[in-house]
């Protein structure tokens, strides 16, 4: 599961990336914004698409910055809070 | 050793090997220690930081409670500072404070205990007990204003304003579930941060500082190496605005004993252009937007940088709070890069719970909405609640003009990042990657557009407060030849 769920967070990372920063040159723990990948303000995408992908109502438990920090981050978000 | 190299090389001491492994060791924390003391020997801050610096070296898994040491030292000053003398009120005073910050610290523990919907809206009850509070004294007859009762009145006003945000992050612990296993220490360290900040907390609350903290050896050089090397930009931010200070404003600069005048150009102010826009020539005028902007970035590096310089010695490597805003090439990005702590602020308490909550099927909606609610609302708010005692004690009238202003400033920064954050979207991602690099014209042209929108909107938030709304949207027109 979570080998697809990272699939297709990839997938999506490579829409929102910056041009200059190839996706397979970061770590699964890099940081997304450090690493220089995204900037701050993909975060909102990321929402946007685990909300959407993964059903997770940050409504409810709120967004903390860091759980969104880098892939493998994401991923245990995911397994913790998705629907 | 090309000179572009010797740059690098400097520019990530924090980064070289070598000297990580020198600074690990006994001696060199040694030399870390006193590096540092010199280093802040012109700040009076050095006084608190060398000695707790040289405990937290010693014992670095003590930090937080060596820190808590320097808040007390820190709550004190704050009221002394104040006007509060008498020893029995400082005692009154002291205790309020730390039972505060307890009582929000055991709620955060409690929090998975609390109903539903306080556990979705604690921030809000928060906010509505602080304005509450501080209301209430300003309802109390004056008759009624004596021992007690007015010692009471003073520590609400001087405490309530300066630890909202800093409750709001440990009300953010509970939220998250990290405050269960904190101590109080944890959070009365960055409560009263001997580290220095604003009422903007620097380094956020104890979730952002714990992802932060540097355990091991190694990290704990690092990070203390990244420390001193914001101390040594300190150096550079102060003289250059000095410099700036000297030659372009004509100012006197007090050094060491000695008095330094050049005379030099003798420019105006912002504030100054603004009250007789009509004895100050046009390119003047279009000068000292530009020459506030720079000053503010300047002053604000300076002492970000001395905060987060402080705080990575305490071996917390946390983001910088500026980081050279002048060469952001978009709104958005000079948002983020010119005061990251507040900008943070703003995005963990207004925009993400109003992106998360409203308009989710409208994508451009959901992101005009958040955006109003933090840049614009939460920026009025925010700067409202930090000086409330000026607005409530200055008249209703002057309350009113002064924040007519910032809500119009804060109404065209919102409007800005929006656009801004629309653009950014456009040039994201895989399709991006097939358009061509821009030019450097092209990113100089960027960086105009942006000192441009930056340095008008000043117009409307520039010192002197007294100046009017009207005074203000004068000046602006006469740049334009109105």
């Amino acid at each position: 599961m979570r080998q697809e769920n990272k699939r297709r967070l990839i997938a999506f990372l490579e829409t929102i990336r910056r041009p200059e920063v190839a996706l397979d040159t970061i770590d699964e723990r890099d940081g997304l914004v450090s690493s220089g990948l995204i900037d701050s303000l993909a975060l909102l995408e990321i929402i946007t698409f685990l909300e959407d992908e993964f059903g997770i109502d940050f409504s409810a438990s709120g967004v903390d910055p860091d759980q969104l920090g880098s892939i493998a981050e994401i991923l245990d978000l995911v397994e913790q809070r998705g629907a | 050793m090309t000179l572009g190299q010797r740059y690098a090389a400097l520019s990530q001491l924090h980064e070289h090997p070598q000297l990580i492994a020198v600074a690990a060791t006994r001696r060199g924390r040694a030399l870390v220690w006193f590096t540092a003391t010199l280093l802040l020997l012109p700040n009076s801050m050095v006084y608190s930081i060398s000695p707790l610096l040289a405990l937290v070296l010693m014992a670095p898994h003590w930090r937080a409670q060596i820190l808590s040491v320097g808040s007390v030292w820190v709550l004190h000053r704050l009221l002394t500072r104040s006007g509060a003398a008498d020893p029995a009120e400082l005692a009154w005073l002291y205790a309020f404070a730390i039972a505060l910050l307890y009582l929000c610290y055991l709620a955060a523990r409690s929090y998975a205990r609390f109903p539903r919907l306080l556990q979705r809206n604690a921030q809000i009850v928060l906010h509505v007990l602080v304005v509450a509070a501080l209301a209430a004294t300003w309802l109390v007859p004056e008759a009624w204003q004596s021992g007690a009762v007015a010692t009471a009145i003073f520590g609400v006003r001087l405490l309530l304003p300066y630890l909202v945000w800093r409750m709001g992050y440990i009300l953010l612990s509970g939220r998250r579930g990290t405050a269960v296993r904190s101590s109080f220490f944890d959070h009365l360290f960055y409560s009263f941060p001997v580290f220095g900040g604003t009422t903007a907390p620097y380094g956020k609350g104890h979730d952002h500082l714990l992802r932060h903290r540097a355990v091991e050896p190694e990290a704990l050089a690092r990070s203390q190496l990244a420390g001193i090397k914001l101390l040594m930009l300190v150096w550079l931010w102060v003289a250059s605005a000095e410099g700036l200070n000297l030659v372009v404003f004509g100012d006197e600069v007090r050094r060491g004993g000695m008095v330094f005048v050049f005379g030099g150009l003798d420019l105006p102010r912002l504030g100054e252009a603004m009250a007789s826009p009509g004895g100050t020539p046009l390119l003047t005028r279009w000068l000292s937007i530009f020459l506030e902007l720079i000053e503010m970035t300047l002053q604000l590096a300076a002492s970000g940088h001395t905060v987060i310089g402080c705080l990575r010695l305490f071996g917390f490597n946390v983001f910088r709070n500026t980081y050279k805003p002048l060469l952001a090439q978009s709104i958005v990005d000079f948002w983020n890069r010119y005061y990251y702590y507040f900008k943070e602020l703003l995005v963990e308490f207004f925009f993400f719970p109003t992106y998360v909550s409203a308009f989710k099927s409208y994508p451009r909606l959901r992101i005009f909405a958040a955006v109003m609610v933090s840049a614009c609302l939460g920026n009025v708010y925010f700067h409202s609640l930090r000086d409330v005692e000026l607005l409530v004690n200055g008249g209703l009238a002057a309350a009113w003009a002064q924040v007519i202003t910032r809500s119009f400033y804060a109404f065209l920064l919102a409007l800005g990042i929006f656009v801004s954050m629309l653009r950014e979207q456009g040039r994201r991602g895989a399709r991006a990657t097939a358009e061509k690099a821009p030019s450097a014209m092209h990113a100089l042209r960027r960086i105009a557009g942006v000192w441009l929108f930056y340095g008008i909107i000043r117009i409307w938030v520039a010192n002197p407060t007294e100046l009017t709304f009207t005074q203000r949207t004068a000046f602006f027109l006469s740049l334009f030849g109105f």
